[in-house]
């Protein structure tokens, strides 16, 4: 089915018309005006629609469904096994070395010994060096082949779409600043450990990133933010042993993903909702919460459904 | 009642509150910043054979070498291994997941004899996410099987941490010994885990500072033969060779530039010893420091329009940058009174160089940008750093307890560190290859 974008905008303009003069009536404002203004009002109202109708279908995303945690073992087996011959050599000459040529240089006797070792060398070779390549030649050029593609994941991709994010949240971590001026590294050093003490200390200091402090007048409510700040920490403890971060990657990259748990602590479903830009980040991430079987979740009812049945966002950021 | 922007806006931010507050019970946030403090675990299973014979060479273990010596990685030892599949197929996830894996690679090679090549086909698998993340074959006849295990390491490395892998690099260097009673110099080449090293030039004198071309296919180095210094350029396939300078004086520390054009050498035929620009056409060299303190060991940034060198001119030695067509060189370094043999990394952003202080030397960097400084790693020599053209990785030279010197691996954070197996009373000078 195609979609006709004329007529969408029409039907659309002549929905904004009629309204016009009862929005007129309700705003007590001039129909002229109004319609001067009914393209951004329709497209803002469509807009906040939209993210309405994104975030009721998103809470009921919490399947009683039965466990399956792992993205089920992919059963990709390749289906390149197919041509392991004809290689027409797209890449006649990839050589991975420019290396040793057919014979000893004229002059000045680069000797192409054949074992340069000079040295026994106690190493990693355990093998016999077969025989004294007295020449190279071609190169071992990788095969034609079907390139690696990564495979079709058999979970719900990336997708970097924007997502509302949940909340203006007041960062909790105290964010390892840009620093800007000349410092020794003693100074850093030094610096760094007085942040690691603030973040212990502000941790405890109970629903400040989420911005929920809503509830917290209630002897229950603050019950139930306690029990939260509890999970939160051993669930960040949970990532230091499982996540390892990609060489290369820096605290200015931060890949968002979006998860849900069963109550048994086992992930039902996770994506990246917003990208790092660094790919082997925005993987280490994914494969970090794959490696974590069952997440520390409350036992009180009460407690996971509060602060984890409408799912959890997690912002993984190498801190420096 | 007209409606301005402002009244407009404020309708807006209304339907903003309400959304807010209706989404108020979404989604809590946990911000993660740390990560195990290891390196990442990877298992490569020794690969299989159909025909039983294997390759004479031991790809699997040369890959696992490779990785280890990256410093990325904590390859498991294939004892410790609950089963060896060799493809995807035979994989159960749970065996490596058992044993805190993170990636398994698993492969077969097969000899083709039609045209005398061996095939490995490979396999890199995620466990946690039980999902392939490369696969591929590649071939190579008997004598480049070592080639062929570097070209799968790199893409392996690739794969995971989204960086260059540098084991098909190579390595230059220069080694002192002595042959019946005389000292003989040896220019050499060899695969960057020292293995197949290649001699390139003899000498009864010494040879100092090899520097790659961009394309990998010469060097360039300081030669003493004929009893007075010159640098020279050898095309390192055929031997083929020139000398391009041999000023009275110094004719020294020769850096090839980025475009491959020209070199930055020291020379003082002028007086004092100076950087100056060697066009490779014209070999007319340009002057760009004047200061009668001693100005060398230029090294290019990787965009090619600036250089950092070393000077004394503030009374002890000091990394300095200039602009190659002007302008004031500025000082980069302040922590202690010795810092030299700058080296760009390959992004421009940091340059390395070597540190002395209280008698022991240290590698170190500067940041551009922030002009922090950091040491990274102790050294025991007065060797300049080379820096892998991944910017991960420096190689030094260091004393081993044999007296033997070693050439020496760490990651340029000073996590990890590795020893090649090549050792040689005077090894020294290691130059790094540009990438393929």
């Amino acid at each position: 089915m195609k979609l006709d974008w004329n007529r969408i905008v029409q039907a659309t303009g002549a929905l904004g018309d009629r309204a016009i003069p009862w929005v007129s009536r309700v705003l007590g404002v001039p129909e002229d005006e109004l319609r001067e203004w009914k393209w951004p009002f329709l497209g803002s109202v469509g807009l906040h629609l939209l993210i309405l109708i994104m975030a009721i279908v998103g809470w009921s995303s919490v399947p009683p469904e039965p466990e399956t945690t792992q993205p089920q073992a992919v059963k990709a087996r390749l289906i390149e096994a197919e041509e392991p011959e004809p290689e027409p050599q797209p890449e006649p000459t990839r050589e991975p070395e420019p290396e040793p040529e057919p014979e000893p240089e004229p002059e000045p006797e680069p000797e192409p010994e054949p074992e340069p070792e000079p040295e026994p060398e106690p190493e990693p070779e355990p093998e016999p060096e077969p025989e004294p390549e007295p020449e190279p030649e071609p190169e071992p050029e990788p095969e034609p082949e079907p390139e690696p593609e990564p495979e079709s994941e058999p979970e719900p991709e990336p997708e970097p779409e924007p997502e509302p994010e949940p909340e203006p949240e007041p960062e909790p971590e105290p964010e390892p600043e840009p620093e800007d001026d000349r410092r020794s590294e003693w100074e850093k050093q030094l610096e760094a450990m007085a942040e690691d003490t603030e973040t212990e200390e502000e941790d405890p200091s109970p629903g400040q990133d989420e911005g929920m402090e809503a509830e917290v007048d209630s002897e229950n409510g603050q019950r139930l933010l306690e029990e939260w700040e509890r999970y939160r920490s051993l669930i960040k403890q949970t990532f230091k042993d499982n996540w390892y971060i990609p060489p290369g990657s820096d605290e200015s990259q931060t890949v968002t993903l979006s998860l849900t748990l069963l109550p048994t602590g086992e992930v039902s479903n996770v994506s990246i909702v917003e990208g790092s830009g660094n790919q082997a980040l925005d993987e280490s991430a994914l494969r970090a919460v794959g490696r974590v079987d069952n997440f520390p979740v409350p036992d009180d009812p009460a407690v996971f459904n509060e602060y984890f049945r409408g799912g959890l966002t997690m912002k993984f950021s190498p801190k420096e | 009642m007209a409606i301005t922007p402002m009244r407009l806006s404020t309708i807006l931010l209304g339907v903003v509150l309400c959304f807010l507050a209706l989404t108020a019970q979404g989604q809590m946030v946990i911000r993660i910043t740390e990560g195990a403090e290891k390196r990442m675990p990877l298992a490569v299973v020794p690969f299989g054979s159909t025909d039983g014979q294997g390759a004479p060479e031991n790809l699997d273990e040369i890959i696992r070498n490779n990785l280890t010596m990256s410093g990325d990685f904590e390859l498991l030892a294939p004892q410790r291994m609950l089963s060896l599949p060799s493809s995807g197929d035979d994989i159960h996830f749970r065996d490596w997941r058992v044993l805190g894996q993170q990636f398994v690679l698993v492969g077969e090679v097969d000899y083709r004899p039609d045209d005398d090549r061996y095939v490995l086909s490979y396999e890199l698998f995620d466990v946690s996410q039980q999902k392939r993340i490369l696969g591929s074959r590649a071939s190579a006849a008997p004598s480049e099987l070592r080639s062929l295990a570097h070209h799968v390491s790199d893409r392996i490395y690739k794969t995971i941490t989204g960086i260059p892998g540098i084991f098909s690099t190579r390595l230059a260097f220069v080694t002192r010994t002595r042959e019946e009673g005389d000292v003989v110099y040896q220019l050499q080449v060899s695969d960057v885990d020292g293995k197949r090293a290649q001699v390139l030039l003899r000498s009864s004198e010494p040879i100092l500072s090899p520097d790659w071309s961009p394309d990998r296919r010469e060097l360039t180095y300081v030669s003493f033969e004929g009893g007075r210094p010159g640098v020279y350029r050898q095309v390192i396939k055929s031997g083929e060779r020139r000398r391009l300078t041999s000023f009275e004086g110094l004719n020294s520390a020769p850096a090839w530039s980025p475009d491959g054009d020209s070199l930055l050498v020291t020379l003082s035929k002028d007086g004092s010893a100076e950087v100056y620009r060697l066009p490779l056409d014209t070999l007319e060299p340009e002057r760009l420091t004047h200061h009668s303190s001693i100005n060398t060991e230029a090294s290019w940034s990787p965009d090619g329009e600036r250089f950092a060198f070393t000077s004394d001119r503030s009374g002890n030695p000091q990394v300095y940058i200039k602009d190659l067509d002007g302008g004031r060189a500025q000082r980069l370094t302040f922590e202690g009174s010795y810092n030299a043999r700058p080296r760009f990394g390959p992004d421009g952003e940091e340059i390395f160089f070597l540190h002395r202080r209280e008698g022991r030397y240290y590698l170190g960097a500067v940041e551009l940008e922030s002009g922090d400084e950091r040491v990274f790693s102790a050294s025991e020599m007065d060797e300049a750093p080379a820096i892998s053209p991944n910017g991960r990785l420096a190689i030094y030279v260091t004393q081993a307890r044999n007296g033997r010197n070693a050439l020496e691996l760490t990651t340029v954070d000073g996590n990890a560190r590795f020893t090649l197996p090549v050792r040689h009373p005077g090894i020294r000078d290691p130059a790094w290859s540009p990438l393929n």
